[in-house]
């Protein structure tokens, strides 16, 4: 029963570090089989710029503008781009390899159409874009990043619900090819946000995610246990809090 | 050092890659895009976001 029933963990806000060691964690204990397949819904606080594993951070972000508004800087163990997070709802799917489909790309359509169904849920029509992000009116609202490691599988992407545009281009920097691959010449232009598209409450957008995320599975509300979070402190402490870790490349 | 926003699976493989293109010198090889796909082939290692062609693209710029 522990492996095919989902335990859902409750929103919380966490720091970067903390938040992407603790998939890290939970990952861990899936893997030792203490712990059953999880999904996880929760925010950034402080906001954060978390930056992909292969990343060169001095191209993609801004660390003066993060230091003078207090947002923190993360090094991802997932690839893709800089994201900033902040007012957004971030989810984690992790679970053994085998629950879900084999094919990376395949596996990414899958859980963006669980989130298509949270907008559909609350009145927005999104669409799934390969490789791995979901539109509205062919803007940008989520993006998500996945790893397959031991035979576990994570992906923890963002479903963005207000935009401050200002902010968040001053944290980021997009790269010149990006700029030159869009047609659009200014880049905040091709995001939007839950709240640009229909004005919800965020209470709406979290229990259409957590619905959407638990159609046609068995679960159930479960909490972490306290091996999972001493471990992320420790994992946090040496890896995502650590400058040797964030700015490697 | 290859950076960008692409996905590598496994993660931990990209190092061993890089070590692969640097230690035999894989731009001075005739066919580029075939030893970076036999190498990702024989290591199950995937890319996303990117592919052999778009390496050797930049390995043939090495040999000016």
């Amino acid at each position: 029963m522990l492996r095919k029933r989902w335990r859902v963990l409750r929103y919380e806000k966490a720091t970067a570090a903390y938040n992407m060691a603790l998939d890290e964690a939970i990952a861990e204990a899936v893997a030792f089989r203490v712990a059953g397949p999880t999904i996880r819904f929760y925010g950034w606080e402080p906001a954060a710029v978390s930056i992909g594993r292969f990343q060169k951070y001095e191209e993609v972000v801004d660390l003066e503008g993060c230091r003078r508004q207090g947002v923190d800087v993360v090094r991802r163990s997932t690839g893709g781009g800089a994201v900033f997070h902040d007012r957004e709802l971030t989810y984690s799917v992790i679970c053994p390899e085998d629950m879900m489909p084999a094919d990376i790309n395949e596996a990414y359509r899958e859980i963006g159409g669980w989130i298509v169904n949270a907008l559909k849920l609350i009145g927005i029509e999104g669409t799934f874009e390969p490789i791995n992000d979901v539109l509205v009116n062919g803007k940008k609202i989520s993006g998500s990043a996945q790893s397959r490691r031991k035979g576990m599988f994570v992906q923890h992407g963002t479903l963005i619900y207000d935009l401050d545009r200002a902010k968040m281009f001053s944290v980021l920097k997009v790269p010149k090819d990006k700029l030159e691959a869009h047609t659009i010449i200014d880049p905040a232009e091709r995001v939007t946000s839950v709240r640009e598209q229909r004005k919800v409450p965020w209470e709406y957008v979290a229990a259409a995610m957590a619905n959407a995320f638990i159609m046609n599975r068995e679960w159930y509300a479960g909490d972490l246990t306290a091996d999972e979070l001493a471990r992320a402190e420790v994992i946090a402490r040496l890896r995502y809090a650590n400058d040797e870790w964030t700015f490697e490349r | 050092m290859i950076s960008g926003d692409f996905f590598f699976y496994p993660e931990e493989g990209l190092p061993r890659l890089e070590s692969f293109l640097v230690e035999n010198k894989v731009w001075k090889a005739d066919d580029p895009e075939r030893e970076i796909a036999g190498f990702l082939y024989n290591n199950k290692f995937m890319a996303v976001g990117f592919g052999p062609s778009d390496l050797a693209f930049l390995m043939r710029g090495l040999r000016c």
